[in-house]
């Protein structure tokens, strides 16, 4: 046999193997799609899902960041989610506004019930994932407050101003700071303005009780007693008149109302051409502190009333789902058993820089990961406490009515008396099912 | 009976035998299949593409359903609270607004910019690729450059408008309730215009020699010359840019959502816009579709009424 021979009787060997040796190997490993939002928790998603891939190569998870946020949040459910072939896991908001309970009805998604374990979560967060039915179909990633007004140190230290602590000292920092040929506030008009800012005046202008009450009374299964609270109760008005003092005594920036990509007030504050900045404690370990290039600091709205409900409100519905439609139900749960695991939360915030959902990691491991920004916004909420957020709570129309009627106010197209009218009726058309 | 192509034309005892040998409508169809055939695609696309998606439009705005949870039948209710929807009002309004001024304004100026460049001023062929150059420009990417450029402090425009002391005309173009629908419209004219220009530019310099001969001869003055000879002839071919226009500005969608999301306070949503977000964010699928087939109607109507309405004007003319 001459080496010709032997070295085409080798190669025919060698690829008949291979062949035979694909399929069996490919069987064995199983390959799932997740998908993920861009910007921190898709880096930490996939931080995440690089430990997991390396320590599983039998369950191989491929994570596809989505970059259009608006987007993909109003249409992923029914589509891509809907989809027989669509991902066998997400990173997704599990709030109403988002679907989430839509999903749930649907029988869309798994239940995860036993990835909680006693003392892995505090209650609130447990309260939040558990629905009606007694089961959990969303693991916490991480828990996220709003809104901080962040601050450039170096604007503040050169005109002699501090944090204020007041609404009045707040108007005189904005005078001041447009005075020296800065603009005061920057922030992106769809969420920050009329979204996380009426959260805000809302905590300082309604009590505990209002506020409680005015989160489930637009549900036609709210308890009696809350009934007897309204928007258009003078505190509800209030939050209406206070946001738009706030925009006639030029605290926010010229133009503000036409901010609506995010990284347009983002530049003008990073630039040094805003003071101030409003955004989500996200914006303390994330990109934000890393393109500044001076000190940050932050300080909140100053209360309305004596007794305001949290400084902020916290955003808990940052989570993981597995969908029950798909061939590999089982490995999804396995990975997201991994992701909510200490290392797989412990590996998600070390990338993303967000705060860790879970309560039983030790103090100093969690402060190791943040940035002192972060690690002071953390004691903050531990110190003074931070209630739910509005738009974590409420159906998508209340949430877009009271989008509609900020706005209005804000640009002369409604009274607070009327835009506090309008949510009254939101509630009442929501009651009756409407 | 020879023609200018060569061919015989046919005598009227050979059309009267034609007449006689008419063939009845299944063999006409049998007779033509092929090109039935070369039809075919284009037109089962559009069955599948149009016409059934139409369809369900309507079937679904018969209905309240949230995506993805069983529907509820309501008839013509979603109908009925679109008459009492100010919102929807108001983006209707705002979309009328946006096809006339942007219609007007893209073929005004693009045959304005077609009868300056056919009179080859020097330099015309740099002008006519510069004109058309935003025509070929993503939408999005240039409704993002226009983002920036009206930015209220620091934007291009302002800026500009600063710097050479016009400082009191610098406002927040995209944030004011009242600037914000004409500033996008300033944008669509600006990207579009190079389209009409191009084709109309086309029709005028298809206009014979001959004829301006005549006219240069005859002592017609240049307005006289646009408004008897050019407009005239290239009537047909304006009629066309203009439905076009109107169509594609009645559609208008991705320039607004993309500059202002429909902002402030709804002051530049349009039914597109407005759709999208009854639709996608507020989950409301059976009345988005109510939005999408009132919308259907409009476009429709409106396309159909100024078509027949100058084609009227045109045989008048």
């Amino acid at each position: 046999m001459n080496s010709k021979c032997v070295t085409l009787l080798s190669l025919t060997a060698m690829l008949l193997a291979s062949v035979i040796a694909l399929p069996a190997s490919a069987a064995d490993v199983i390959n799932l799609r997740m998908t993920a939002l861009a910007g921190n928790s898709g880096v930490g998603t996939k931080a995440a899902i690089d430990a997991w891939n390396k320590a599983n190569p039998d369950i191989q998870v491929n994570v596809e960041v989505q970059s259009d946020e608006t987007t993909w949040q109003a249409t992923a459910p029914t589509t891509m989610f809907a989809s027989s072939d669509g991902p066998d896991l997400s990173w997704w908001w599990c709030s109403p506004a988002f679907q989430y309970k839509n999903m749930i009805a649907a029988n869309m998604l798994v239940a995860l019930d036993d990835l909680y374990k006693d003392g892995m979560y505090p209650q609130g967060t447990v309260n939040y994932f558990t629905e009606p039915n007694g089961h959990k179909y969303g693991v916490n990633t991480d828990v996220v407050w709003t809104p901080y007004v962040y601050y450039n140190k170096e604007i503040f230290a050169k005109l002699g101003l501090e944090p204020p602590k007041t609404w009045d000292e707040l108007y005189a920092v904005s005078d001041k700071v447009r005075a020296a040929g800065y603009q005061p506030m920057a922030t992106l008009y769809d969420y920050g303005m009329v979204n996380h800012l009426p959260d805000a005046i809302m905590m300082r202008s309604w009590t505990e009780d209002e506020y409680n009450a005015l989160m489930v009374n637009w549900s036609p299964d709210a308890p009696a007693d809350t009934l007897k609270y309204k928007w258009t109760d003078p505190d509800g008005v209030r939050i209406f008149a206070k946001l738009k003092e706030m925009v006639d005594k030029g605290f926010t920036a010229d133009g503000f109302a036409g901010f609506t990509d995010p990284e347009v007030p983002k530049s003008l504050f990073i630039s040094g051409k805003a003071a101030m900045f409003q955004d989500g404690s996200w914006s303390s370990g994330g990109a934000l502190s890393k393109a500044a290039k001076f000190d940050l600091g932050y300080f909140y709205y100053p209360p309305i009333q004596e007794k305001r409900y949290g400084p902020v409100g916290s955003w808990v519905p940052n989570c993981f789902i597995a969908f029950a439609d798909r061939p590999n139900v089982e490995a999804a749960k396995k990975v997201i058993a991994f992701l909510s695991s200490k290392d797989g939360a412990i590996a998600y915030a070390k990338a993303s820089g967000l705060t860790i959902g879970r309560k039983d990691i030790p103090a100093d491991i969690i402060k190791s990961l943040m940035s002192p920004l972060t690690a002071q916004v953390v004691q903050d909420v531990a110190d003074q406490g931070a209630p739910p957020l509005f738009e974590s709570q409420v159906p998508p129309e209340i949430l877009t009515e009271l989008k509609q009627s900020v706005g209005d106010v804000l640009t002369g197209g409604a009274t607070p008396e009327q835009a506090a009218e309008r949510m009254q009726e939101a509630y009442e058309r929501a009651r009756q099912g409407g | 009976m020879p023609t200018e192509h060569g061919h015989d034309a046919p005598t009227p005892a050979a059309t009267a035998t034609h007449a006689v040998a008419r063939p009845g409508r299944w063999e006409a169809i049998r007779q033509n299949l092929h090109w039935y055939a070369f039809l075919a695609p284009a037109f089962l696309l559009l069955v599948l593409f149009m016409a059934y998606p139409l369809y369900r439009s309507f079937d679904l705005s018969l209905y309240r359903w949230k995506g993805l949870l069983p529907r509820r039948f309501v008839g013509l209710d979603n109908f009925v609270r679109l008459f009492d929807d100010r919102y929807f009002w108001g983006a209707l309004n705002h979309t009328l607004v946006f096809a006339i001024a942007a219609t007007i304004g893209t073929v005004g100026l693009g045959l304005l910019l077609a009868l300056a460049i056919s009179r080859r001023v020097p330099g015309h062929s740099v002008y006519r690729f510069a004109f058309y150059l935003p025509v070929m420009l993503p939408m999005t990417v240039t409704a993002a450059l226009w983002v920036r450029i009206y930015e209220a402090n620091y934007g291009l425009l302002n800026s500009a408008l600063r710097a050479i002391g016009l400082g009191a005309l610098a406002q927040p173009w995209l944030g004011s309730v009242d600037l914000s629908l004409g500033s996008i419209i300033t944008v669509s004219i600006w990207q579009y215009c190079g389209f009409p220009m191009i084709v109309l530019l086309a029709a005028i310099e298809g206009i014979s020699e001959e004829v301006h001969e005549a006219a240069t001869l005859d002592g017609v003055t240049e307005w006289g010359r646009i408004r008897m000879i050019i407009v005239p002839l290239i009537w047909p071919v304006l009629v066309s840019m203009t439905v076009i226009q109107l169509i594609f500005s009645l559609k208008v969608f991705d320039l607004v959502w993309v500059m202002t999301k429909g902002g402030p306070a709804e002051s530049s949503a349009v039914l597109g816009t407005y759709l999208y977000r009854k639709a996608f964010e507020q989950q409301q699928y059976g009345y988005a579709s109510a939005v999408a087939v009132a919308m259907f109607a409009i476009i429709f109507t409106v396309t159909y009424l100024y078509y027949r309405l100058v084609q009227a004007g045109g045989r008048e003319n």
